[in-house]
């Protein structure tokens, strides 16, 4: 607006804007004042907390009691938002452990109870699911022409084959690389995780996704307080705030406590089978060894850890 | 419960050759002895008419073959018309089944006669490739026998409902797919 006025209202024009902002600062800092005192008013949260959200450092460089006060913050945040107890932890990644993952696309006939599960599990809003299940023409390998929102009375339908896509934890990850402010990144046990709080929303990592993997929090997440999971992590399924981008993390709250995720609980048939790749005896390594096993979109050298093999 | 569990294997093993060097207290036979061990979520007290000597006492079976209307099952829509009940239960107690090597076996070996014609699907299974773990990735290894996902007397699973799609982001519409013309990787 500035370039219309005329050269001499300038000095005038700026003394008004210096006195509106002045007056606007005064405003704003005696009502920060009173509701503090009042009802600690900071978007449900205290001034306290307000602050060290603000100056939270990245999960890599908390030190061990920075990170303990980040989780007691999680957990009211969490209270005041849904008004649910929730315990969020830190559980580390288990040494001497790669996690992969292999389908049988033989066995998987599209009933979509992994997806279900995996939302129940991971607090996912109303709008995002970590899986899709593809349904595809038999004999058909063309990703562009699978359908993703088949509804049918009953499945498997008569010369369909169904392919559950999700993030394949890539050992070269290019969302990894194209995240500008290392808000996502590899961990020891391959998964590839997304410090939620550092996260600034550009979405590069979703372009640079081969595998369409990863959503984004358009809105605040659409979460019933029943339908939240009181068990999370804070790389895993911790309620997500607005504006961030998430992903599978093959439930970290649950794998690396040595249970299975969600998705292979959930499984009627059997088709997902999961593990630890360092393992010689694990039965993911008998899969890989011994039969005839695909990745998606291996040529893009991403090295995904997620495996598709059949029956036949 | 436990006690009958431990009878079955009491009975069932000294018939099983490799089950010989296995521990007393083991409720699986192994086939392949470089196979991960594992344990079968028992599977007995799921059943319905088990125990089945409450109503068939031993000797009154007549073992000529033959088609039966019975409560237990559907028809035997399984091999083609070539089995009867004694092709896996066992005539002379109806406890138990027997497999094709004339071993008498606990319900919950029941992949041992399953193995008898699927073989490959059989060493998958011992293996974990085929068939679902029940317990975390890395504790004790415990499995489904195949007979708790496939009934044995009619293998093939009905078609059932899907879960709803998934949703698509507010205020967009959800594209129809247009199914191709030809997406068969041998038509031109």
């Amino acid at each position: 607006m500035m370039h219309r006025q005329k050269t001499e209202d300038m000095p005038e024009m700026i003394d008004h804007y210096r006195r509106t902002f002045l007056k606007r600062l005064g405003l704003t800092t005696a009502t920060v004042v009173s509701t503090t005192s009042a009802h600690g008013a900071w978007g449900g949260k205290t001034l306290g907390d307000a602050f060290a959200d603000f100056f939270q450092q990245h999960y890599q460089r908390m030190t061990t009691e920075e990170l303990k006060q980040t989780l007691g913050r999680i957990e009211r945040k969490a209270q005041k938002q849904y008004g649910v107890n929730i315990t969020c932890t830190d559980t580390p990644p288990v040494e001497g452990v790669v996690f992969g993952y292999a389908i049988n696309i033989s066995k998987c006939k599209g009933y979509r109870d992994c997806v279900e599960a995996c939302a129940t599990e991971n607090n996912l809003s109303a709008d995002i699911r970590y899986i899709h299940v593809l349904e595809l023409d038999k004999g058909s390998m063309n990703l562009e022409l699978a359908d993703r929102y088949y509804e049918h009375e009953t499945v498997p339908v008569e010369g369909k084959y169904y392919l559950p896509i999700q993030c394949m934890q890539c050992d070269n990850p290019p969302c990894v690389k194209a995240c500008p402010v290392e808000a996502t990144w590899k961990e020891s046990d391959g998964i590839v995780v997304v410090d939620y709080d550092w996260c600034i929303g550009c979405r590069y990592c979703m372009a640079a996704c081969p595998y369409s993997a990863r959503f984004f929090n358009w809105s605040r997440p659409q979460l019933p307080a029943e339908r939240i999971n009181p068990n999370t992590n804070y790389l895993g399924n911790r309620p997500r705030p607005v504006g961030v981008v998430e992903k599978c993390h093959f439930c970290t709250q649950r794998t690396r406590k040595g249970l299975q995720p969600a998705c292979q609980e959930a499984c009627p048939t059997g088709a997902r089978i999961f593990g630890n790749l360092l393992d010689p005896n694990s039965e993911i390594r008998y899969v890989l060894e011994n039969k005839a096993v695909f990745r998606l979109k291996e040529e893009l050298g991403t090295d995904p850890k997620f495996w598709y093999f059949s029956d036949r | 419960m436990l006690r009958f569990l431990l009878a079955i294997v009491a009975v069932a093993t000294p018939c099983i050759p490799v089950a010989e060097e296995a521990d007393s207290d083991q409720t699986e036979t192994q086939l392949y002895s470089e196979a991960p061990r594992f344990t079968i979520k028992p599977r007995n007290n799921t059943l319905k008419f088990y125990e089945c000597s409450r109503c068939h006492e031993e000797g009154d079976i007549d073992p000529e073959p033959r088609r039966l209307k019975t409560r237990h099952t559907r028809e035997i829509d399984h091999g083609g018309n070539r089995f009867w009940c004694l092709t896996c239960h066992d005539g002379d107690n109806l406890d138990f089944l027997r497999t094709s090597r004339n071993e008498k076996i606990g319900f919950d070996q029941a992949y041992l006669i399953c193995g008898s014609c699927h073989a490959d699907r059989q060493k998958d299974w011992y293996f974990g490739g085929h068939g679902k773990r029940m317990s975390g990735w890395q504790d004790d290894r415990i499995i489904l026998a195949c007979t708790q996902c496939h009934d044995p007397h009619t293998p093939t699973r009905e078609p059932r409902e899907p879960q709803p799609p998934p949703p698509v982001r507010a205020g967009l519409e959800r594209q129809q797919h247009q199914p191709p013309a030809t997406s068969r990787a041998w038509e031109p």
